[in-house]
This record gives C-alpha cells, structure tokens and sequence, in this order.
C-alpha cells in the first residue's frame, strides 16, 4: 500500500478514479498525455522512482535515448501548479509531499472496511466511501502498467464494497448496504459474491420477495451468459425464503 | 491511452466460482487498436473458447494489413 493524502491537505490534488485530472487552486490543469501518463505513473508508485524505470516503463517500445527524451518532454510541459507536483532529482522521480491522490485515500478506506479488528472500530465511512469505490482506476488507458494496477484497484474496491454492505445492514442502514452492494453486482455482474451480499441485505431487511427476485433474476444471468446454474451456496442462502413467498 | 497507435490488445481475466459445476469464468476482452479501446468480450466456463478466442485474436494481428474486426462468439 502508498502512501495516504493526509500529510498534503491543501496541494495539487490528482484523480485516477474515473479518468485523470489535476487540480490546484484554480480549475483542473490540461496537461498533454506524456505528462498526464508521467502524474498517474508516480501517483500509482507512491514513491520515488528512477527516471530510467520511469522512462522505460512509460515508452516501453522507444529506444532508451528516445524514452529518455520523451520522459523530459513530458516532465518540461508541467507547467505552473502542475510543475511543483513532482519532485526531480538528477536520479529519482516522485510526487512532491504537498500532492494528494484520490486513489490513496480510496486504497486506505478500502483497507480499514477489510480489516478484521480495525473494521468495526473505524468510523461510519460516509456516504462518500460508495462512489469513491465505484469508480474504476483509469478507465480507457491501455498500458500495461495501468491496466495492471486497475485490475488490482478492482478487486479490492469490490471486496471492499461487500464489505461495507455487510457493515451498513449490520447497523440496520439498508439503503445504503443495497446501494454499496449493487455498485459490486454492476462492476461484476456474473461474479457470485456480489450477488450474494445483495441478497444478504434483502434478507436482512425482512425482504424475501426482493432476494428471491435477486437470485432467480441471476440465475437467469448465469443460464443466458454462461449456461450454467448458481452454485449450491447461493441456493442454500434463499433455501428457506421460498415457502415465505409462496401463497 | 498510448501515444502510438496501432497496438492491439487482448487481456484475459479468469476466476473461479467455488461450489460451481463449471467453475471456471474467463473473460476475454479484444481491442483492434488500444486507441479505440476494447471492442470485444467474450465470457466462458470453457477454456477451449478462451484459447479459440486467443487464436483468433493472432491470427487477425498477423494477418491484418487491413486490420481485421474481430467478432467474438
């Protein structure tokens, strides 16, 4: 895990989730792509980097001469704010210590709802924590290293929202536990777990109309994607409501 | 998000779902040119169509001059 945004409250702020964007103090800055795929690269790393990495990673099919070039192109078209974001020496490149980064504030939220014992001290997430774990690392970038860390992003932010439906119906705040839980079924919607923590919630609120539709409505997903049945977990986990529903 | 164009990708994202009959799910995603992103998904329980969809997808690269629109079954 990197570093978190606590000590830069204040400075150039850099979103990932979603799509790039660098804001100062005034509107978000356009930066050109080498410089953009430059800011996202190190806000992934969270620490200092060499500029030979950083080249090399960035313009992989470039010569080393022609990476290099292009790495201090990128770095050169920072301007005003978005300059002072990065800090250069003649071997390392970083984010400077005033930089917040909405995935790292993202990544710590997801880590405590994940945490065994620090899960159920921490305090209520907010209603901000669903969107902020809904959004995608960087949606239509293509590079091997962005595509990496938003598969990684994925998987934790959908543990991290089955979570937060299970803590939310837990204290009763159905709602909301719905709401994280479909925001997993929508990234992932043939994977079980999500499902399962839906479903969790409508029972848990007395509701086995709404489970039972959650599980045929599935089940027919399942058959019509993959031909294939809910496994028997899932079915154990609705066995009882049936009777329930029936006249 | 590249500045050359021109590259085309496949990515393969597989899991399993425990307890399934089929537990296997591969997903397969196919983008001619990065530049206009994924174009393709493929999902399956079956490996041979993942594989199928993996040849299909090189042969399209070799052979595309003309760059060829991959459909996926």
């Amino acid at each position: 895990m990197g570093r978190t945004s606590g000590q830069g409250e204040g400075g150039p702020r850099i979103s990932l989730l979603g799509g790039f964007q660098l804001e100062t103090d005034g509107p978000a800055i356009i930066l050109p792509e080498g410089s953009q795929r430059l800011l996202a690269f190190l806000a992934l790393k969270g620490r200092l980097i060499q500029r030979q990495t950083v080249a090399g990673t960035l313009w992989p099919v470039a010569t080393e001469d022609r990476a290099s070039s292009s790495l201090r192109s990128a770095l050169a078209r920072l301007q005003g704010g978005a300059r002072s974001s990065v800090e250069a020496t003649a071997r390392d490149l970083g984010l400077s210590e005033q930089v917040t980064v909405d995935l790292w504030d993202a990544r710590a939220l997801a880590h405590k709802l994940l945490a065994p014992t620090e899960g159920a001290r921490f305090p209520d997430p907010g209603p901000e924590a669903i969107p902020a774990l809904s959004s995608e690392l960087l949606p239509d970038w293509y590079d091997d290293w962005a595509l990496v860390e938003s598969e990684d992003w994925r998987q934790l932010r959908l543990h991290a929202l089955e979570a937060l439906a299970d803590r939310l119906s837990s204290q009763g705040q159905y709602g909301d536990a719905a709401a994280a839980a479909l925001a997993a079924v929508r990234a992932e919607p043939l994977r079980e777990s999500p499902r399962a923590a839906l479903i969790r919630v409508h029972i848990a609120e007395g509701n086995p109309t709404e489970a039972l539709r959650e599980f045929t409505r599935y089940g027919e997903l399942l058959m019509l994607e993959l031909g294939v049945e809910p496994t028997e977990r899932l079915r154990v986990l609705v066995s009882e409501l049936w009777p329930v529903t029936q006249p | 998000m590249q500045e050359a164009t021109g590259v085309a990708l496949l990515t393969i994202r597989a899991w399993c779902e425990d307890g399934s009959d089929h537990p296997l799910r591969a997903e397969v995603k196919i983008a001619d040119d990065v530049a206009s992103g994924f174009k393709s998904t493929l999902i399956s329980v079956n490996a041979e169509a993942a594989v199928e969809a993996v040849r299909e997808f090189l042969d399209s690269v070799r052979c595309s001059s003309s760059r060829t629109q991959i459909v996926l079954p």
